[in-house]
């Protein structure tokens, strides 16, 4: 019941950000529907919820930040046509026929979760940390923001 | 809880991250595509870890989030300074 009542929160959350024509609702339905996101891993007993939500919150920061730095006039905004119907109606369709075409699939399926509960025994631990490729691959990405955002602020 | 239910939620951030990142040329609904898909690996990675058996130690978490990080604030600054030379954008309200 818990688990309908939550998909369908998320799937109106969804279709209202899409339909939502100013970015500050924009950025509050999204804002929602993550937060739907991180209760569903925090009932899960997820250990790394709040690590995801951190981020999330990092994110949704800067977005915030660029959207009240472009309203202030300091960059040019000239309005644009939009092409409403198309760009509302597509999304809106596409997410009804799959989330019905996911419940027909998944419909006699044995749901383990709600007769057992998780089985929380871990066979093999895996900490991409030890890799040295991905050590590598971030230290270089940081290093190319910072010399990428030196530049840029030079320019100016 | 169910699988049903996460592999739903995975379903709905991946179509809304697709629509808003191709089918609009807005800033806005690009960097919030950026979050969707950052929220949809996490929700596989940690579907992985239900039904694998695996723990990842929280370092998928960490590595995606740096990625889109990484992406959200270049575009961010590309997306500005371009504007600034051209002066047209499509940012509303």
């Amino acid at each position: 019941m818990i688990a309908i009542v939550i998909t369908i929160t998320f799937l109106i959350c969804n279709i209202i950000m899409l339909i939502s024509i100013k970015s500050n609702f924009k950025l509050l339905f999204s804002f929602i529907c993550s937060l739907i996101i991180y209760v569903v891993l925090n009932l899960n007993n997820y250990a790394y919820s709040h690590l995801y939500f951190s981020i999330v919150l990092l994110m949704y920061f800067i977005i915030l930040s660029y959207v009240k730095f472009s309203q202030t006039g300091r960059v040019r905004v000239l309005a644009s046509n939009r092409n409403v119907y198309s760009n509302n109606l597509i999304p809106v369709v596409a997410i009804l026929t799959s989330s019905i075409f996911i419940l027909l699939l998944l419909e006699n399926i044995n749901d383990e979760i709600l007769n057992e509960g998780i089985d929380k025994t871990i066979l093999n631990t895996v900490d991409v940390f030890n890799f040295q490729e991905i050590q590598f691959a971030s230290v270089v990405s940081i290093l190319i923001l910072i010399i990428f955002t030196i530049n840029r602020v030079k320019e100016k | 809880m169910t699988y049903i239910s996460i592999i739903m939620l995975i379903m709905i951030t991946m179509i809304v991250g697709i629509q808003l990142m191709f089918g609009r040329q807005n800033a806005v609904d690009f960097f919030l595509s950026l979050v969707s898909f950052f929220s949809s690996f996490v929700l596989i990675s940690y579907l992985l870890e239900i039904t694998k058996k695996v723990d990842f130690n929280g370092s998928l978490v960490i590595v995606f989030g740096i990625m889109f990080l990484v992406i959200l604030i270049t575009a961010v600054i590309v997306r500005l300074s371009s504007y600034q030379a051209r002066g047209n954008s499509n940012i509303e309200g």
